[in-house]
């Protein structure tokens, strides 16, 4: 295993996030298309790209923690109690880590300790993200969960964090929220993504 | 405070001079000479009236208006000896009695400094009521004019002129001279309102018999005389030629552009209209120049940039108007469709570009990755800090709008066309196009405007924007996109050339 697939993982997912930032400049938030786009559309658009990032995201991540464990499996197979003598490929540690349960990246800093029982220090870029980047991570999906339940709880743990992280007092609609000040805290929340891959990389380089 | 507001408007009103008591009046009738109180002058009018024209702005606390301000603030009650006083213009008078003068156009040719400094004096004295003289902020002014004089159309918009700059140098002037700071916060406005001012009325109606043949009108006098009073003060350059040439800029060089924009006005004179849907005289001649439809080739670059040799070239060419016909017609057609691209194209993909190129950069900078820049150690010290980082990006990632759009004009100049019969002028770029055309092409630009920057410039950016070198940027997305848009260059541009020498 080399440095370089981990780093092209991040590349990659970079160029992703990048991509869907500079879309929903363009298309939604600074220029106006000739075909003009309705409010609704809009927020139904910026809605589905903060769905989108944490998709890429999680899909990064997975993808990460497989390429990390597999540069050193000493944490996964102590923590799994595996046989220290079985040589562990990535399909394989793809298949122990991931394949008989769901794994949930919501809860940043839960995601952050388990890849400690998982990756040795040396090669666990998980803690090279800084507390500000965590937050944001922590706040946007605050918006993601929202999104995909639209339940009281999720509505209830949203208006706490618009609270706590920008001071808003009231409940907004995530793409109220997200399309404030010329897209602004979309474009930082997406930006943070990005921003946070080039802290994890750096350990590879 | 209401009462004496209510006065102030009254005086405004009445558009009537009221002297303190007798005034003098030459034999031929022409000068009429007296004091007024400081609450007759606060709102005389001095800019594109009937009776002149004054093209000097207030210029804040420099140094002679300071002196003033000295002045007015220590001995409020000896002004009137210690200063020479204002001169206005006035136009269809009546002399009603020995101390009351009726006009129906009033311009102060002299003394609209001091005028604002008892203004600006009066508006903080109302703004503060009492309070710390740092005591308000631009909101608090906002809806301070908006509560008293927003019955008076023609006051609030004289107040919304004033840029609340003006008055925040003058609390800031208070806050930090305590001797003075006392004699603000002594001041009774009413008396201070009654203070007196030596002042000299032309009477143009009387001035103008006397030119009959000279085909010189009240406005022409009046600011003629209001020229003269400030030929040697510090006037700015654009407000000279502003002021001067407005009814030939609009009947010759801009009558296309104000036939296209119904709604927007054009500012003749800086901060003259407080309408947001407003274009300043020089964003529309600028781009012009960059044609190189007025200049030589090698001009182009250096008259871009600075104003005042854009204002003499369209001095020129409107002194040779007839001579130039042809490209004034011109000039007159490209200038709507070349503020159309500024408005529709530029503004917009600058705006996308810069937050585009702030990530660019942030990332750039937090990868370690802007070693060769000047903004190196910066970013090293602010050691990861995303919000130092993006300050530090912001800064130099910035632009001015009016370097960028010269280059862009420049390269497309070979692009224009007579787009129908009817004499309209276009671009040999279809609508579809047009978008992604000009956002390769500003984007290379402005990339490289930045790019340039942050490697350290030779010299000043003032400098550097009005080089050679500059203006060759964008030349390679040039090329490269004019094939596959199918752009075939025209020489319509130098077919209507003419230099202006």
């Amino acid at each position: 295993m080399r440095f370089t697939t981990i780093v092209r993982n991040h590349t990659e997912f970079e160029e992703a996030v990048e991509k869907i930032i500079q879309y929903a400049l363009e298309r939604i938030i600074i220029e106006q298309p000739k075909e003009k786009i309705t409010v609704r559309g809009r927020d139904i658009l910026v809605d589905a790209f903060m769905l989108k990032l944490c998709a890429l995201w999680e899909s990064f991540l997975e993808k990460e923690i497989v390429l990390c464990v597999s540069l050193d499996p000493r944490n996964l197979i102590a923590t799994m109690e595996l046989n220290k003598s079985k040589h562990l490929d990535i399909k394989l540690i793809r298949a122990i880590l991931f394949s008989d349960k769901y794994m949930s990246f919501q809860d940043i800093n839960r995601l952050i300790a388990f890849t400690k029982e998982v990756i040795v220090d040396r090669y666990n870029p998980f803690l090279r993200i800084h507390k500000e980047q965590k937050t944001k991570i922590h706040f946007t999906y605050s918006i993601r969960n929202y999104l995909s339940h639209y339940s009281t709880f999720s509505k209830k743990k949203l208006l706490s964090e618009y609270k706590k992280v920008y001071g808003y007092r009231k409940f907004l609609e995530p793409s109220r929220f997200l399309l404030k000040n010329k897209g602004k805290y979309f474009e930082d929340l997406a930006d943070n993504f990005k921003l946070a891959s080039v802290f994890m990389r750096k350990i590879f380089v | 405070m209401v009462t004496i507001i209510d006065e102030l408007k009254k005086i405004n009103k009445r558009k009537k001079i009221v002297f303190c008591d007798k005034s003098y009046t030459s034999i031929d009738g022409k000068t009429i000479m007296g004091e007024v109180t400081f609450k007759e002058i606060l709102f005389l009018d001095y800019r594109d009236t009937e009776a002149g024209s004054n093209p000097r702005e207030y210029y804040g606390l420099k140094k002679t208006n300071e002196v003033i301000l000295k002045s007015i603030l220590e001995h409020p009650d000896m002004f009137r000896f210690l200063h020479s006083g204002i001169i206005v213009s006035l136009s269809d008078t009546v002399v009603s009695n020995d101390n009351a003068i009726s006009y129906g156009d009033c311009c102060l040719t002299n003394g609209n400094q001091t005028r604002f400094i008892i203004l600006l004096l009066t508006l903080l004295k109302f703004l503060v009521n009492g309070k710390g003289v740092k005591d308000h902020d631009k909101e608090k002014y906002a809806n301070f004019i908006k509560k008293h004089f927003r019955d008076n159309a023609k006051l609030f918009t004289f107040l919304e002129g004033i840029k609340y700059a003006k008055i925040t140098e003058l609390s800031n002037f208070l806050s930090g001279n305590g001797k003075y700071l006392k004699d603000f916060e002594e001041i009774n406005i009413r008396d201070f309102l009654n203070n007196k001012i030596r002042i000299q009325i032309n009477i143009l109606d009387e001035i103008s018999e006397d030119l009959e043949g000279e085909k010189l009108d009240d406005y022409s006098i009046g600011s003629l005389i209001a020229e003269a009073n400030n030929d040697t003060q510090n006037v700015k350059v654009d407000d000279i030629f502003g002021n001067k040439y407005k009814k030939e800029l609009e009947t010759y060089i801009f009558n296309e552009f104000l036939d296209s924009y119904k709604n927007t006005k054009i500012e003749y004179r800086m901060g003259e209209i407080s309408d947001k849907d407003k274009v300043h005289i020089l964003t529309l001649l600028r781009p012009v120049v960059a044609l190189g439809i007025l200049t030589k080739e090698k001009d182009i670059y250096e008259y871009t940039n600075q104003r005042a040799p854009v204002y003499k070239l369209f001095e020129k060419l409107l002194r040779v108007k007839d001579k130039a016909k042809n490209t004034i017609g011109v000039v007159s057609k490209l200038i709507p469709l070349l503020y159309s691209i500024r408005i529709d194209c530029v503004i917009k993909q600058l705006e996308l570009q810069k937050r585009n190129l702030v990530r660019e950069y942030k990332f750039k900078a937090v990868s370690g990755e802007l070693t060769d820049t000047i903004i190196d150690k910066e970013i090293l010290l602010a050691k990861g800090d995303e919000k130092q980082i993006e300050k530090i990006i912001k800064k130099n990632v910035n632009y001015n709008i009016e370097h960028i759009i010269p280059v862009l004009v420049f390269r497309i100049r070979k692009l224009f066309k007579e787009a129908d019969p009817s004499g309209k002028i276009g671009l040999v770029i279809s609508d579809k196009d047009t978008n992604n055309f000009f956002k390769g092409l500003i984007e290379a630009i402005y990339r490289g405007y930045v790019e340039w920057r942050l490697k350290g410039l030779p010299s000043s950016l003032t400098t550097v924007v009005r080089s050679n070198e500059f203006y060759q940027k964008g030349e390679e997305a040039y090329i490269a996109l004019k094939s596959p848009y199918n752009l075939n260059e025209t020489d319509f541009i130098d077919k209507n050339k003419f230099i202006v020498t």
